[in-house]
């Protein structure tokens, strides 16, 4: 991690609109060069190729002034500008405030990758909503293209505040839209209640849309390395366990991963894109290992 | 026995609740970290929290020990005895130990725990009256007592005026000093025997404002020795002694021998033990005494010879060499009598004999209280005392509490991991 951004890693900094623009323009900055451009083939304002003239081509984009040169057919082809609207989802329940040994909260985590994600996404042109999800509060930003939307978004994210539990009793209808060509990325730290969050995730998924959930966890408690004995308190329940860590630390870190094997294997069933996020890692690392994933899983 | 030297410093053991009220009200359960989920966790139970609520009454009594320590040494612990049993003494100066109503205070104290010893430099006990050694200084006594390292003492003494001597010292608070009045005592110093029985005695009477002699005669005495009829101590009689003095002199000087005939005559009054033979020309072949008072008798042999040689500016006797005195006025009867001079001649005259040391013996004269102990001194020297004796106790806490509160960090290290 660079050294400029780890100074600025700090709540006061990513609780501001500026200070969070900041953190994510300095993340993405590192790799703009990775952008994601369409690969098929088309019309567009991007010249990319010639192909001869086949019978049933549209004749609009028949290249007339390459037929007066060389009297041969052919169409020209440009690279297709997808414009697609990205959603971003952000679990804003109270298990999300989980501070890792002094540094910043899952919630400022997911913030920092957010905002890097859609600065990313904003540079191509690309639309931009925002929804964060508990029980109090259903923060929406709709999917807009406008000059102030990343200033709007970037707003609703810095006052995000994580409170109680994820939202239940179903009530998220109007998140899911199953006409439009989307992609979801959603920021959770997976958990729930009664599979609350696994059927939501579920349901986001259409065949016309690409879902990724973003799983972040602590370094200690994918672990349990916390030397000693403990009171553990849930910060969503408020319950209180007096653990004892090296005990159970083998038993504890088994059940993990089994939980991330298992949740991994669900979204792939439903061809959702699983990423763990070991919160450890630096923004622009997960960031960067992202991409170059997706890059290569494009058509 | 266990004593405090600022007690008013045990009012930092009310400090003691601070610890309890600490750990009655807060029901710490560790170091809390919130997690986001325990779905994955179970309850360890009993071993861990067991421990957890040991490491904490562990704590808790270190804690105490630590504070009641450090109370303990600010409040200046005192360990007086060493063997852990008082040391109490009883000390009984030479003479007192039979007397009868001094007895039942000595039963009870006994009957207390206190040990009887003798007043006396080597502090023999009571059984061991033979070895008693004699007391030079009550005072050089006490520093002797002090070093002892007594609980308490209870001493009975005559305080006898003669054996204070050397540096004045207060009476430290362990020591009890108790006088006792010397009966006073009657006893005969010499006695003269003459013939028919007839013996002259000097007796002294000394108690305890003061010593004086009288001089009396006895009738039919023994010619052995002398004894009061209902006293103890007796004297050898001898018969009386004979001084020969030879006054010689010229006609000018007559005046002057006749005043010192006087004088002599006068002794002769005093002192009939003695037999003085005064010439006034040389008859005998050797004198004990010879006065030459403006005259030359060199050639008549003597023990002793005072030449008259004016000197008006030194006293009237004075002792030139062995044996040589010289006479520095003329007498007349007003320098005789301002001079005292029968008294100087007597001292001349009369060195201190075996009577006098019987006299020193039997002084029976004590001190008066007032003038017994230093009392300015007690206060420089009463807590210097006391630190001397606390000092190991002191480094002892010292160390105690230092490994008590590193005790207490290592176990407190432990419980918040």
């Amino acid at each position: 991690m660079n050294q400029q951004l780890k100074e600025l890693l700090k709540p006061e900094v990513l609780n501001t609109v500026n200070g969070l623009e900041l953190v994510a323009r300095i993340i993405v900055e590192g790799f703009m060069s990775g952008s994601n451009k369409s690969q098929s083939m088309g019309a567009g304002q991007e010249f990319s190729q010639y192909r001869s003239y086949e019978p049933g081509d549209d004749l609009r984009q028949l290249d007339w002034k390459m037929y007066a040169r060389s009297e041969r057919y052919f169409i020209k082809q440009a690279e297709i500008e997808t414009n697609i609207t990205v959603k971003f989802m952000l679990d804003a329940s109270n298990s999300m405030a989980y501070i890792e040994s002094e540094g910043v909260s899952k919630l400022q985590y997911a913030k920092m990758l957010i905002a890097a994600l859609a600065f990313l996404a904003r540079k191509q042109s690309d639309t931009i909503g925002l929804f964060t999800v508990n029980n109090n509060h259903i923060g929406v930003v709709r999917p807009r293209f406008e000059q102030q939307q990343f200033m709007r978004f970037l707003n609703e994210l810095v006052n995000v505040k994580s409170e109680s539990t994820w939202k239940k009793n179903n009530g998220l209808e109007h998140l899911y839209n199953h006409h439009s060509k989307e992609m979801i990325v959603f920021i959770t730290d997976l958990y729930d209640d009664n599979n609350d969050l696994q059927h939501f995730i579920s349901r986001l998924k259409t065949p016309r849309n690409e879902v990724i959930v973003f799983h972040l966890m602590g370094k200690n408690e994918a672990d349990l390395t916390y030397p000693g004995a403990f009171t553990f308190e849930d910060l969503e329940t408020g319950q209180r366990l007096k653990v004892d860590t090296q005990i159970q630390q083998k038993t504890y870190a088994s059940h993990m991963k089994d939980w991330i094997e298992v949740s991994r294997d669900w979204m792939l069933e439903k061809k959702i894109n699983y990423q763990l996020v070991v919160m450890d890692e630096p923004v622009e690392n997960v960031l960067r290992d992202f991409l170059k994933v997706r890059k290569s899983l494009v058509r | 026995m266990i004593s405090f030297a600022h007690p008013e410093f045990l009012w930092g053991l009310t400090a003691l609740s601070l610890p309890i009220a600490i750990h009655l009200l807060s029901r710490k359960e560790g170091k809390v970290i919130y997690l986001g989920s325990l779905r994955h966790l179970v309850e360890s139970n009993t071993r861990q929290s067991i421990s957890i609520r040991l490491n904490e009454i562990l704590l808790l009594i270190l804690r105490l020990i630590a504070l009641t320590l450090l109370v303990c040494y600010v409040s200046g612990l005192q360990w007086t005895s060493s063997s852990g049993a008082q040391k109490k003494w009883l000390l009984i100066e030479k003479g007192l130990e039979r007397n009868k109503k001094l007895q039942p205070v000595f039963d009870s104290l006994q009957l207390t725990g206190y040990e009887t010893h003798f007043l006396s430099s080597n502090f023999s006990a009571l059984s061991d009256s033979n070895n008693v050694k004699p007391i030079v200084s009550y005072w050089e006594l006490i520093e002797l007592l002090q070093s002892q390292g007594l609980t308490s003492a209870v001493v009975f003494s005559y305080n006898r005026q003669e054996l204070f001597k050397g540096t004045r010292l207060s009476l430290p608070s362990e020591i009890q000093w108790i006088a006792c009045d010397n009966l006073p005592s009657k006893f005969p110093v010499q006695s003269t025997i003459f013939k028919d029985n007839i013996a002259i005695v000097r007796a002294g009477y000394s108690g305890e404002s003061g010593t004086y002699f009288e001089t009396s005669s006895v009738t039919d005495a023994s010619d052995q020795y002398f004894k009061f009829p209902n006293g103890t101590d007796s004297v050898a009689s001898f018969p009386a002694d004979t001084l020969r003095i030879l006054l010689s002199s010229r006609d000018a000087f007559s005046r002057d021998v006749n005043v010192l005939r006087a004088a002599l005559a006068s002794l002769q009054d005093a002192l009939p033990q003695w037999h003085l033979v005064i010439d006034s020309k040389p008859i005998l072949s050797k004198y004990d005494w010879i006065f030459q008072i403006g005259s030359d008798s060199q050639n008549i042999s003597t023990d002793n010879r005072v030449i008259l040689k004016e000197n008006p500016s030194v006293s009237l006797l004075v002792q030139s060499g062995a044996g040589q005195w010289q006479l520095t006025h003329r007498l007349t009867e007003g320098i005789a009598l301002k001079a005292n001079l029968s008294l100087q001649l007597a001292q001349m005259l009369f060195p201190a004999l075996e009577s006098w040391k019987r006299a020193a013996l039997q002084d029976r004269r004590s001190m008066d209280g007032k003038m017994l102990w230093s009392a300015a001194a007690s206060k420089n020297k009463g807590p210097v005392q006391a630190a001397a004796f606390t000092k190991n106790v002191d480094s002892l806490l010292m160390t105690l509490i230092v490994f008590v509160i590193l005790f207490e960090r290592i176990i407190s290290h432990h419980r918040n991991q």
